[in-house]
């Protein structure tokens, strides 16, 4: 009996080592491969340095770089199909081929610069309707996240899918109709407080100022969007476990020219994923607890490039660890703007209105037509 | 402020292109779900002067005095897009100045207030300008 407790032990040891496998170091070479996602580094290239001696990473790296790529893979963003005629989606295929890519990139190249017409056409209240995105450049990953190998999000564990169950969002789920009342029915976000993380490290149709700024001792990390800092001391002692923060608590060193940065003392209550990012799951409800462990890289792989790398480890929601990984490009020209949200946040009065409003009518006998 | 010019350069129809050609299919309305707030079924088509705009997130609003048949005035907002964005791309305030007549079409809140999701803004002439399209440092364009 003893052994067969001890080797169904072993097993579940070894299979839950195995499942929360990390992805190997990001590896510079001077070849582009999958290893280096197609960038090279030019041999005898050497990581610039701050005037006091730390790898320099300093500058801005809007994540819209990426913001075509789904965070997981064949789940594609907003009800969006592929092309018609397109295969169906190999879910471990990570990269596409250079033909692929190719093709895509002459695609994307066809494509009407819509804004540009509308702003060429003096159609002013179409751009103000509408919004602008920024800048999104056609990538080979084929999801955000590389583990699990199907590029999926983990599954919940119970205890997840029950705190789950009690977040609340404007963003509905499918089929789900929301009555607001009350600030608490809306989430972080919806209320201009924070994105949250790791949500705020993926990109969104806009605002994807990401700079990184350093000095001796700290490097920190200035998120457009919420208009967040993340500050991070090098090498500094963890805090008290009652310390909680909507952002975590960082702590930041070098391993090499590779910045590690690992976050714990999470504040629970922001969704982990934004449904904003596209191929997320929808609704703004994914929670993370207390004991959420966030591990990020920051790799150079020369002048204008970055490997950046974040591990999700939450034992209280997930069954087990999710990896992204994705490349940034340095875009100095990219000028964050300040994005103050909450004092002037029109939309939550605005909801509770309406939806009292449509209940009311409905009250009356008058049931709402249906939206399409 | 100085409104960096390369950032102009950039191409959100590009984004676009790339959505199309990839998995992203943005929808018309780059923010909140238009259903959560306005009502299809409530066409609104209304002309006034722009009275302020409010450049604030999540959602830019332009505020009109509508004339009332009775001679009163009803100030109405027209619900835009996130403004960084938007000023990116070259609308700022400067692109509809306080006092300009406009006619908006769009679609009204649910709860009935004078309030509607910004179909179409064009002038009483027909002509239809883009002032901001240089950014605030830029000289006068549309012209």
């Amino acid at each position: 009996m003893n052994r067969i407790l001890f080797c169904g032990g072993l097993a579940l040891t070894v299979l839950g080592f195995s499942l929360n496998a990390q992805l190997p170091p990001v590896k510079l070479g001077p070849t582009p491969n999958e290893a280096n996602f197609f960038i090279a580094t030019p041999p005898g290239w050497t990581q610039p340095k701050t005037p006091w001696g730390d790898p320099d990473l300093q500058g801005i790296w809007p994540i819209s770089f990426v913001g075509t790529v789904s965070l997981q893979r064949c789940v594609p963003a907003f009800g969006a199909r592929p092309p018609a005629g397109s295969p169906p989606c190999d879910p471990h295929k990570t990269f596409l081929t250079a033909t692929e890519f190719d093709a895509l990139q002459e695609r994307a190249a066809k494509q009407p610069d819509r804004t540009k017409e509308d702003i060429k056409n003096g159609e002013a209240g179409r751009v103000f309707r509408d919004g602008v995105m920024d800048t999104f450049t056609p990538q080979r990953q084929t999801s955000l996240i590389m583990d699990p190998p199907d590029g999926k999000l983990p599954e919940m564990t119970p205890e997840g899918k029950r705190l789950s169950g009690l977040m609340k969002s404007s963003w509905a789920l499918p089929g789900e109709k929301l009555a607001f009342d009350n600030y608490t029915d809306f989430d972080s976000w919806d209320r201009c407080i924070t994105r949250g993380l790791p949500a705020s490290m993926f990109p969104f149709r806009y605002n994807n100022g990401l700079q990184i700024i350093q000095a001796p001792g700290y490097v920190a990390l200035r998120m457009e969007m919420i208009h967040e800092s993340r500050i991070i001391p090098l090498n500094a002692p963890p805090v008290s476990p009652a310390i909680k923060e909507w952002l975590g608590v960082s702590r930041g060193h070098w391993d090499g020219t590779t910045l590690v940065v690992e976050t714990t003392n999470f504040k629970p209550g922001a969704s982990a994923t934004n449904t904003g990012v596209g191929g997320s799951p929808p609704g703004n409800r994914f929670p993370i607890s207390d004991q959420m462990k966030m591990t990020e890289t920051f790799t150079r792989l020369n002048k204008d490039f970055l490997i950046y790398t974040i591990t999700v480890d939450d034992p209280v929601v997930l069954t087990r660890s999710w990896t992204a990984r994705f490349p940034l490009k340095l875009d100095n020209s990219f000028q964050i703007l300040e994005y103050a949200c909450t004092e002037d946040n029109n939309m939550i009065p605005h909801w509770i209105s309406t939806s009292r409003a449509e209940r009311a009518k409905a009250t009356a006998g008058q049931p709402e037509k249906e939206q399409h | 402020m100085q409104y960096n010019r390369n950032a102009m350069k950039t191409t959100t129809g590009f984004a676009l292109a790339v959505v199309g050609a990839l998995v992203w299919a943005l929808p018309l309305s780059a923010h909140h779900a238009f259903a959560a707030e306005f009502d299809v079924n409530k066409p609104v088509k209304l002309q006034g002067a722009v009275v302020k705009i409010e450049m604030v997130n999540p959602h830019s609003w332009i505020h009109v005095a509508v004339k009332n048949p009775d001679g009163s005035s009803t100030e109405w907002m027209i619900e835009g897009g996130s403004p960084n964005a938007l000023i990116r791309h070259g609308f700022t305030k400067s692109a509809l100045p306080v006092g300009t007549e406009i006619i908006f079409e769009g679609y009204q809140a649910k709860d009935g207030s004078p309030r509607a999701n910004g179909r179409d803004i064009t002038f009483p002439d027909g002509k239809k300008i883009f002032l901001g399209s240089s950014g605030p440092d830029g000289p006068p364009d549309g012209k």
